[in-house]
């Protein structure tokens, strides 16, 4: 395939390079050429020819998302959007990670200026690749302009019909957000406000009652409130709704208005960093309700083996984990991280949290964390893909190798310099593996 | 020389080979070829894409540089994915009795075709 090819990719295709993918198309009708010419097509604004072109292909190749995402921006610069939106959507359904839809999707809804659905796409977005710069951005845009809005008050005191839950849940998570970056800025009383609207919407919401329980939580460890004197118990909120309510939020809106007198009042902008900490958590606390408030969830039933993982703290970190397992996870451990080139080994929970590890221990808390998500999503892309269950994962980059590997409910992440004899080390992970499978 | 013929060469060269494919970081497959109908990478380019963007990141948290190679092992197959430049990745599949590492020769051998034709 000529280089001209790729050529039609970039912004300045022209018609030359559209002669020759629409010949390369009329060679072999059935390849995937027509992606690349619609968006020629559409680069050059022929939208029609464009449309065409990625319609019939689509015809042929239905599951083909990066067509897909071609068609939607045809529509989407033609002026369609409603088209858009449901060709992103399209998009989604066949591959939820896919960056390119969330983040055109995340436009549209911008220049709706429906921000909550903006806000909601670039946090899936953060979610999957958190360093992207632009889409920062973006969610800092539409968290601010969400926030403004608020001010007039978008979940207005009427009656929620039945029509209107959809809507609602939308803005439930947005607001969510907003109530974490004013708690991350120490606005309590605004925090509460936000969580004390959103629960007269929902009062059967755990999560909400969790994150008021937290501010409780947090104004007594920060204004030094005597926890004797506390007229209520974080564990209040996590009980299912009952008459209490409106005077447990009012309790808790007043305390947090007491300690708030200490921050400052009108700083509502919030910076990169506020975005990003609050990415950062996204999400996990939601999955702490779930577990906490189901329980017999059929965690062996779930295809994600992460989200299979068994709170490690209850087999094999203290105080259950029995001594002797300790050392022979330390010992298998060692064994292994005696390989040459081998400069840290360490085996994590289902939380990231570090169980055992040898060599080099700084930073394993970040590290470990960061690794389960890393395994975690490429298990996804895996499933998606229909290869089965995903069990090793070696990456090698310049300076070293990473090795991930399932095993049970945990995962074991060993990092090697680039000396390393790969034989090797497959050869010592085989066995430390079968070792580790003995003391389980 | 054409991208199809580089991924035929490379197939046949390695026993247990399943499929390989020339793919766009964007997750846009460039060409692909398969000897197992359920092996399709025109469908999941796009999980590719995510499983190398997964392997950068981890480069990068671990302070490794940039990724040269990823090899994701499953209980149905072997998939190695090695980088041809900043934009594209080749990746084989290989059943679990293949040949991995004559699939990391051969596609280590293929790169610089791929590279020659892409610039």
């Amino acid at each position: 395939m000529p280089a001209g090819y790729f050529k039609s990719f970039a912004k300045d295709s022209n018609t030359s390079e559209i002669t020759e993918l629409k010949k390369k198309l009329e060679d072999n009708p059935d390849s995937l050429v027509f992606a690349p010419l619609a968006d020629a097509y559409r680069k050059d604004g022929n939208f029609e020819e464009a449309m065409r072109v990625c319609k019939k292909g689509l015809e042929k190749h239905p599951t083909y998302t990066s067509a897909r995402v071609v068609l939607g921006r045809i529509y989407q610069e033609n002026g369609k959007v409603e088209d858009a939106i449901s060709e992103f959507k399209k998009v989604l359904e066949l591959d939820t990670e896919n960056l390119m839809a969330h983040s055109l999707l995340g436009s549209i809804f911008m220049s709706k200026s429906d921000f909550q659905a903006a806000i909601e796409e670039y946090q899936k977005i953060l979610t999957l690749n958190p360093d992207d710069e632009d889409t920062q951005q973006s969610l800092k845009l539409a968290i601010e302009k969400a926030a403004r809005e608020h001010k007039s008050p978008i979940l207005g005191k009427k009656e929620t019909t039945a029509s209107e839950k959809k809507n609602q849940t939308k803005e439930s998570t947005a607001s969510v957000t907003i109530a974490d970056l004013y708690l991350k800025q120490g606005h309590f009383d605004k925090a509460v406000e936000v969580y004390q609207e959103l629960l007269a919407n929902d009062p059967q919401n755990l999560m909400l009652r969790q994150k008021l329980a937290d501010i409780v939580d947090r104004q007594q460890k920060e204004s030094a409130i005597d926890k004797a004197g506390s007229k209520f118990n974080k564990n209040e909120f996590i009980q299912p709704p009952d008459q209490k309510e409106d005077v447990i939020v009012d309790e808790v809106k007043n305390k947090a208005q007491q300690s708030g007198k200490t921050k400052k009042e009108d700083d509502s902008k919030f910076t990169n960093e506020d975005i990003l900490q609050v990415m950062r958590r996204g999400g996990k606390d939601d999955v702490v309700i779930e577990e906490k408030t189901s329980p017999s969830a059929p965690l062996k039933n779930d295809s994600n083996p992460a989200r299979n993982i068994q709170n490690p703290q209850s087999k094999l970190t203290a105080p259950k984990l029995q001594a002797e397992q300790v050392d022979g996870l330390k010992g298998i451990l060692a064994e292994l991280n005696s390989v040459s080139g081998i400069i840290r080994c360490f085996l994590i929970g289902s939380d990231g949290i570090n169980i055992v590890s040898m060599g080099e221990t700084s930073n394993n808390a970040d590290l470990g964390k960061q690794a389960l998500a890393i395994f975690q999503s490429t298990h996804r892309s895996v499933s998606q893909m229909n290869q089965g269950k995903l069990q090793q994962v070696l990456v090698t980059a310049e300076t070293g190798h990473i090795l991930l590997v399932s095993f049970l409910t945990f995962v074991l992440i060993v990092l090697a310099n680039s000396n390393i004899n790969l034989g090797l080390l497959r050869l010592a992970l085989d066995s430390a593996i079968k070792k580790l499978d003995k003391i389980s | 020389m054409d991208f199809k013929k580089i991924l035929e060469e490379t197939l046949s060269n390695v026993d247990g080979a399943i499929g390989a494919g020339l793919v766009g970081m964007d997750g846009i497959v460039i060409d692909q070829i398969s000897k197992n109908s359920s092996f399709d990478i025109n469908a999941v380019g796009a999980e590719y894409s995510s499983i190398i963007k997964n392997a950068m990141r981890a480069s990068s948290n671990f302070g490794l540089g940039n990724t040269a190679e990823i090899l994701i092992t499953t209980d149905k197959a072997t998939m190695i994915m090695m980088m041809v430049g900043q934009s594209y990745f080749v990746t084989l599949a290989i059943n679990l009795e293949g040949n991995l590492g004559r699939g990391r020769l051969e596609l280590k051998k293929a790169i610089p075709k791929f590279e020659k034709e892409l610039t």
